[in-house]
């Protein structure tokens, strides 16, 4: 298990690397003079030159682009990802002090789906052909062509408006979490339900299911005890995988429900073109990707005895 | 099990039906935005304060916006942008995707290189990557559909370099390497032509993705600008009046909705017909 463990983290430590040159290249993409921006940041509007030339040697900007590149990966190494055009702020604790509200949205989300989609999954593999089974297949194909940001603001109208049943904008409580987390889950609600009924169709066909049958186990144990983990074992990798991209998903719904997460200031500092902060946002994902594959590996590990001799 | 047989033909009945219904949609919205601007020639642009905020008409068949434009001519206008932009973004992360990973196949190094640098930038998602070079770049629809291209092709690249590998392994692949053929023609005279059903089922089934993501950044302004007409940029312009008239805010996202439900249908209705292999 130690093993495994280690190899795993060693696995995520050239995805690391990537993510770096990724967010340094767009760094340097970005038109304008980063000295210059951030000493007008800093609250000095115009900016005197010679505090725009110590910044600009504080940021090694006149060295060649691989020192500059050395420079900002001690930096990020250190949790340093430079400081927002707009406020001065640094990058690091603006999405540290917002990640807490996006977590508790990813969460709320995960949970949505996973209670929805695998029973319904295995649910619809279990009655194959059946008219629950076309209703699952329905809830999948809707829920994978519906864009996030128009369901969102249907829903505002519905629940919030007409209805008044819940908080719409902002409200960080558990009765206002509701309509966002359900907005961020209908894509993995689709995706899960899909995965989950054709790996329960997998598992369903092979030999132990046909012994558990012949034993005279009624439906519900085959499912509970010989079907669900093995379908968990097939699903929990993909999952992981769609986590990360539930945080760039949820961007879009944190900025209709004005939701104080990390994805809003990723948005509205794309609007603003502020883009120390926006490529934290690509660094903040891609942690959270390796981490997720990372967990998954270790979940997978867990509730597989076979994985855990590789 | 005369029964079961009979109801199994019933069902690939229904299957096939839906898939044919699927298709013959799909060609029905690529016409509407090919003649669609033509047939209802109302001027998409055309201010008409006297007419703002409308319900569904005669004279106005979808409405009119806060300026008194006609929702239905945005809306066939708005189909090419949206479309088209799906259609080009799908079309250059395709061939470069493909292109990759038939580079990838070609040797052992070049596989090892390519498939740690496809696993690196798939570890931030597209829509990321796409939200930074849209900001950096500065908003146009140029800019997003480069932005979605650069920021898609890996995804397509590593799901291709599956499909080449598997074909690879095939009997006939064998026996023309047996025969002498070169690494290129065994790429390009065999295993490109086989291929070709799967490349299409992939390519469809995730056009309406692209879609989505296009119409969500079009949404939060980073796409097209005003005057315009987008279907996301069209729900960002009128979601100030969703308590008032959310017809408004309805009609544009009803159409991406079912755009991508059609074009989605089709995906699943062409790999039923052409890859048995992929079904899910």
């Amino acid at each position: 298990m130690a093993r495994l463990l280690i190899m795993r983290i060693a696995a995520i430590i050239p995805m690391l690397v990537a993510i770096s040159v990724l967010a340094f290249g767009l760094h340097s993409l970005a038109p304008g003079d980063p000295a210059r921006l951030l000493v007008e940041a800093s609250g000095l509007s115009p900016a005197p030159p010679e505090a725009v030339a110590a910044k600009r040697a504080e940021l090694k900007l006149d060295q060649p682009i691989a020192t500059r590149y050395v420079t900002w990966l001690a930096g990020a190494a250190q949790g340093d990802l430079g400081r927002s055009y707009r406020t001065y702020e640094p990058v690091s604790r603006m999405y540290l002090e917002r990640l807490p509200a996006t977590l508790a949205l990813a969460a709320a989300a995960t949970l949505i789906s996973a209670t929805v989609a695998i029973p319904l999954g295995i649910f619809a593999a279990f009655r194959h052909g059946t008219s629950i089974d076309r209703a699952a297949q329905f809830i999948a194909v809707f829920g994978a062509a519906a864009p996030g940001f128009w369901v969102a603001l249907m829903l505002t109208y519905l629940f919030g408006a007409r209805l008044g049943w819940l908080p719409v904008f902002g409200s960080v409580t558990p009765r206002g979490i509701i309509l966002p987390a359900l907005v961020v889950a209908l894509p993995f609600i689709s995706i899960l339900t899909r995965l989950t009924r054709a790996s329960a169709l997998d598992v369903l066909s092979s030999d132990f299911i046909n012994v558990a049958r012949m034993k005279g186990l009624r439906e519900s144990a085959i499912a509970l005890r010989h079907a669900l983990p093995n379908v968990l074992v097939q699903i929990t990798p993909l999952l992981s995988l769609e986590l990360a991209g539930l945080l760039s998903g949820a961007a879009v719904v944190e900025y209709v429900f004005a939701w104080p997460g990390i994805g809003r200031l990723a948005v509205d500092s794309a609007l603003l073109r502020d883009t120390p902060v926006v490529v934290g946002f690509a660094v903040a994902t891609g942690i959270a990707f390796a981490l997720a594959n990372l967990a998954a590996d270790i979940i997978i590990a867990l509730i597989d005895p076979r994985q855990r001799a590789v | 099990m005369l029964a079961r047989a009979s109801t199994y033909s019933g069902r690939l009945r229904r299957h096939s039906l839906l898939g044919s219904s699927a298709v013959l949609a799909a060609l029905v919205l690529a016409m509407i935005a090919l003649i669609g601007p033509v047939v209802w020639s109302t001027d998409p642009l055309a201010n008409n304060p006297l007419e703002r905020l409308q319900n569904p008409s005669l004279s106005h068949p979808a409405g009119t916006d806060l300026y008194g434009r006609d929702i239905l001519a945005r809306l066939l206008t708005g189909a090419r942008w949206t479309l088209l932009g799906a259609c080009l973004v799908s079309l250059t992360v395709n061939l470069v995707g493909l292109a990759v990973a038939m580079l990838a196949t070609t040797g052992r190094t070049v596989d090892i290189t390519i498939g740690r640098l496809l696993e690196a930038l798939l570890a931030v998602p597209g829509l990321v990557i796409a939200l930074a070079l849209t900001s950096i770049l500065g908003p146009s629809f140029r800019n997003l559909l480069f932005a979605l291209s650069l920021s898609g092709w890996p995804w397509y690249a590593r799901l291709y370099r599956g499909v080449i590998l598997t074909e690879l392994s095939r009997e006939y692949i064998e026996g023309a390497r047996a025969l002498g053929a070169s690494r290129s023609r065994l790429l390009f005279r065999h295993v490109l032509p086989n291929i070709v059903g799967p490349v299409l089922v992939l390519a469809t089934a995730n056009l309406g993705f692209i879609m989505l993501n296009l119409a969500a950044l079009s949404f939060l302004g980073l796409g097209i600008q005003p005057p315009t007409p987008e279907w996301g940029a069209m729900v960002s312009e009128s979601r100030t009046y969703l308590q008032s008239h959310p017809w408004q805010v309805i009609a544009p996202g009803a159409a991406i909705m079912l755009a991508v439900l059609v074009v989605n249908l089709t995906g699943d209705a062409l790999r039923d017909r052409l890859d048995p292999r992929f079904r899910v």
